[in-house]
């Protein structure tokens, strides 16, 4: 502690300066991802590895088997360029969704200490897996680029743009599924059920290109797969430009944010 | 100073129904020792969770201009996973302390050796409440919240816990909960009576004390005293 009396140099639980409250917010989300990693990631020394050799795994078996359907042509990287765009930002969303979906419930006892909102523990949760699978993408193309000499992204900044925009509607989502799930013990199993398909609809391992355009013109309703696609927008030189919008993916992740903030803020009133 | 401007506060019923703790509640609680006095579900744990701000209320505002601890008490505030030593390491941080002090602190007060080292959820109620104790007396506040944790613990632990409250008691203050009369008047010297919704304040302790048996219909004796024995068992108040 900082010289002076020891009361006067410590905040309020509410302070009325914003300054003073952002700093404790950011103090506690920094608490809380700490704490984070200690209990998803600390029981086995495999447990963080296991979160980056996962989606790898995914990656290098779905460009194998396809490679092997569509015929003897050598397996080249390129698939595995296309399939890791797909699968590493699809897996994002998905494991987010569910994880953020989990943090009021899992947090439950740290919501006794006034300082810890359930907004913080779901904030920390993002970050923490967003940056995680920042490293992923990154580890992943500078391999593809080092090993096989691959060509690097033509539109990095779109990918970025691409990728914080799946966070956000994650974010949303899981702010929304956290909500309901402290009304509901069953919410994540249905989630689940409900979404099964959505590998399937986010154009994760075809691309929206070869759709044909009245089926296109459904899909691109589904806000997952302007995240998706668009990353792979943001790779290649001239791709998917003619249907992919980021404004929509954006428009759909900020209103669930919005839904989602409301529903935790409603969900405090009542005793759970 | 913590005011209380028209606070409201009602929550769900198990198959729907609302049971009212506030209703419209104004009050301003003067910095001094509280007791509040309530019988079982009367909502004295809502009102200091409402205080310390871990739960909004329905309606109004709660204005504190002071450093309010959370609610000190026996259930848990831990992540059960982790150890005692990472859950007091996180509380630390939240509130900006120097962790290493905190963790000196704790581990003096609350004796628990190598438990420390051990997941919360192998520790029995009573470290739990040494833990938790130990952790909201190594950290600063104005007000403390004391939600019933004189209760519990062997007398070592009861000891104990009183020296620290004396000591802190120097500089800050404690609101708090409770149906044992004793700890209320060992701490306590104003009292707060919580019933249907409404909320009275007493000035005098003993005062609020004897509204409180009047609310539970303890009689009074020839000499205008509680029946000790009686009084006793009332003030566990079993009865709901």
């Amino acid at each position: 502690m900082t010289a002076g009396s020891p009361l006067s140099s410590v905040e309020t639980a509410r302070s009325p300066s914003f300054r003073t409250c952002l700093r404790i917010q950011i103090r506690t989300i920094f608490a809380l991802i700490l704490r984070e990693t200690r209990v998803r990631y600390g029981r086995s020394r495999m447990g963080y590895a296991w979160a980056f050799i996962e989606p790898i795994l995914i990656v290098a078996f779905i460009s194998l088997a396809i490679s092997g359907i569509i015929g003897r042509r050598a397996l080249s990287y390129e698939f595995g360029i296309f399939y890791a765009l797909g699968v590493v930002n699809f897996q994002f969303f998905r494991h987010a969704c569910i994880f953020i979906g989990q943090s009021i419930e899992a947090n439950a006892p740290l919501f006794n200490y006034p300082a810890v909102h359930e907004v913080d523990a779901a904030l920390a949760r993002i970050i923490l897996e967003a940056a995680t699978y920042l490293v992923i993408n990154l580890a992943i193309f500078l391999f593809i680029v080092l090993v096989f000499g691959a060509t690097w992204p033509a539109h990095p900044e779109a990918m970025i743009i691409a990728f914080l925009g799946l966070a956000m509607l994650a974010f949303g989502v899981g702010l929304n599924l956290a909500a309901l799930q402290r009304r509901f013990e069953m919410t994540l199993q249905i989630y689940g059920l409900v979404t099964a398909p959505l590998l399937l609809l986010s154009a994760v391992i075809f691309s929206l290109e070869n759709v044909s355009p009245e089926y296109r013109a459904i899909l691109i309703w589904n806000p997952v797969v302007h995240g998706v696609e668009g990353a792979r927008m943001g790779y290649y030189t001239s791709y998917g430009e003619t249907y992919v919008s980021f404004g929509y993916l954006y428009f759909v992740g900020l209103t669930a944010v919005a839904l989602g903030l409301f529903q935790v803020l409603l969900t405090r009133r009542g005793m759970r | 100073m913590i005011r209380l401007i028209d606070v409201t506060k009602t929550y769900r019923m198990q198959g729907g129904g609302r049971r009212w703790v506030l209703n419209g509640v104004t009050v301003t609680l003067p910095r001094r020792n509280i007791g509040i006095l309530g019988r079982n579900g009367a909502g004295k744990s809502t009102l200091l969770r409402m205080i310390s701000g871990i739960v909004d209320p329905d309606r109004g505002r709660i204005h504190r201009d002071v450093r309010v601890s959370w609610p000190i008490g026996f259930r848990g505030s831990f992540q059960k996973q982790l150890t005692g030593l990472e859950n007091v390491r996180f509380v630390a941080r939240l509130y900006g302390m120097d962790e290493r002090e905190v963790i000196r602190k704790v581990a003096d007060f609350a004796e628990l050796g190598p438990f420390l080292l051990q997941p919360v959820r192998t520790y029995s109620s009573g470290m739990n409440a040494r833990l938790a104790f130990g952790l909201s007396m190594a950290i600063p506040f104005d007000t403390y919240l004391v939600d019933e944790l004189m209760s519990v613990g062997d007398a070592n632990f009861k000891q104990k816990s009183r020296d620290s409250f004396e000591a802190l008691l120097k500089d800050s203050r404690i609101i708090m909960a409770s149906h044992s009369m004793g700890a209320l008047r060992s701490y306590c010297d104003s009292a707060l009576l919580i019933d249907n919704g409404r909320v009275i304040f007493f000035d005098d302790l003993a005062d609020g004390i004897e509204a409180y048996f009047d609310i539970n219909g303890i009689p009074k004796d020839k000499q205008g005293r509680r029946h000790r024995r009686n009084a006793a068992e009332w003030s566990f108040d079993s009865d709901d």
